[in-house]
């Protein structure tokens, strides 16, 4: 018990520090990759792109509800799972 | 390791494509076999594909003022051969390619072979370094995400390397670029994602689990 809660400190002192650190202009590596792109190969165009773009916030957004979806369906496999469990030692 | 869509050239593109489908195929046989194995198996699949894919939905701060996503890899190498996690990729980035217009169609072949193959692969090989040099299961699981999640990046880099050469260095310096722009932010964000990994794997009961390690 101790020990999970050591380990869930950690990782919180970590997120922390993560955010604090990356705080700031904050980016993600894809878009530096495609900077990177663009910096040295200006002459490169994109030959295809997507049928549509989100907003910043869109994005953001849409990438909250595939989140919270993951825990949706993972909440409810071990869900599943602990219920088959009771079922069974009864 | 989301290539943009457009971001390859089309030969480039369809090569990734052409050299992924045959682990895209044996993971989906592996997953349709895992599925009439018991319902135990069914539901452990599925938790390993929402993990997945709440994870990398996740942007994880990181140094230097940037942050990326998790692969994700860590529950599904834990519990099934490590072909099935290009199934579970597949779909995750099929969504972000489609909902999210993260990602793209037409990158999705190079996306699905760094992610989902390269990644889980050599993280299915560095578990089976550590068992057999009597690593800790938890230790063995931990190490096996962060070298997946810096294998996947680093192919990511490579496919890259391969259609934008440096101009003095040509692909060798191409790839030192990407990678100093991928590896510094994952090295951070594959370290709390292998802590995720291993306390879900302990909140879930790992004994009661049919772990393959």
């Amino acid at each position: 018990m101790v020990k999970r809660s050591a380990a869930y400190g950690v990782m919180l002192v970590f997120f922390v520090a993560m955010w604090i650190i990356g705080e700031g202009s904050r980016k993600g590596s894809d878009d530096r990759a495609q900077e990177v792109i663009v910096e040295s190969n200006s002459g490169y165009h994109r030959w295809f792109t997507g049928l549509w773009a989100p907003g910043q916030g869109t994005e953001k957004a849409l990438f909250a509800v595939q989140g919270i979806a993951g825990c949706v369906l993972g909440g409810y496999c071990l869900h599943q799972i602990s219920r088959s469990r009771k079922s069974e030692k009864s | 390791m989301h290539i943009a869509e457009g971001y390859l050239p089309p030969l480039h593109a369809l090569s990734w494509w052409v050299s992924s489908l045959p682990f895209l195929r044996s993971g989906v046989k592996q997953s349709i076999e895992i599925c009439k194995e018991d319902r135990y198996r069914k539901l452990q699949l599925g938790l390993a594909a929402a993990f997945t894919l709440t994870l990398t939905s996740l942007r994880l701060p990181s140094v230097a003022g940037s942050c990326s996503h998790p692969t994700g890899i860590g529950l599904a190498i834990a519990l099934f051969p490590p072909g099935v996690m290009a199934a579970i990729g597949f779909v995750v980035l099929l969504l972000q390619a489609v909902l999210l217009a993260h990602g793209g169609l037409t990158t999705l072949g190079a996306n699905l072979m760094s992610m989902a193959v390269a990644g889980p692969w050599a993280a299915y090989f560095c578990m089976k370094f550590c068992r057999n040099v009597s690593v800790s299961r938890e230790m063995s699981i931990a190490l096996s995400v962060v070298v997946g999640n810096l294998v996947t990046y680093s192919v990511t880099s490579f496919q890259l390397a391969l259609v934008f050469p440096d101009p003095h260095f040509g692909i060798a310096g191409s790839l030192i670029k990407f990678l100093g722009v991928f590896a510094v932010t994952q090295i951070p964000v594959s370290f709390v994602e292998a802590i995720i990994t291993v306390l879900v794997l302990r909140s879930i009961s790992l004994q009661e689990w049919k772990l393959r390690w």
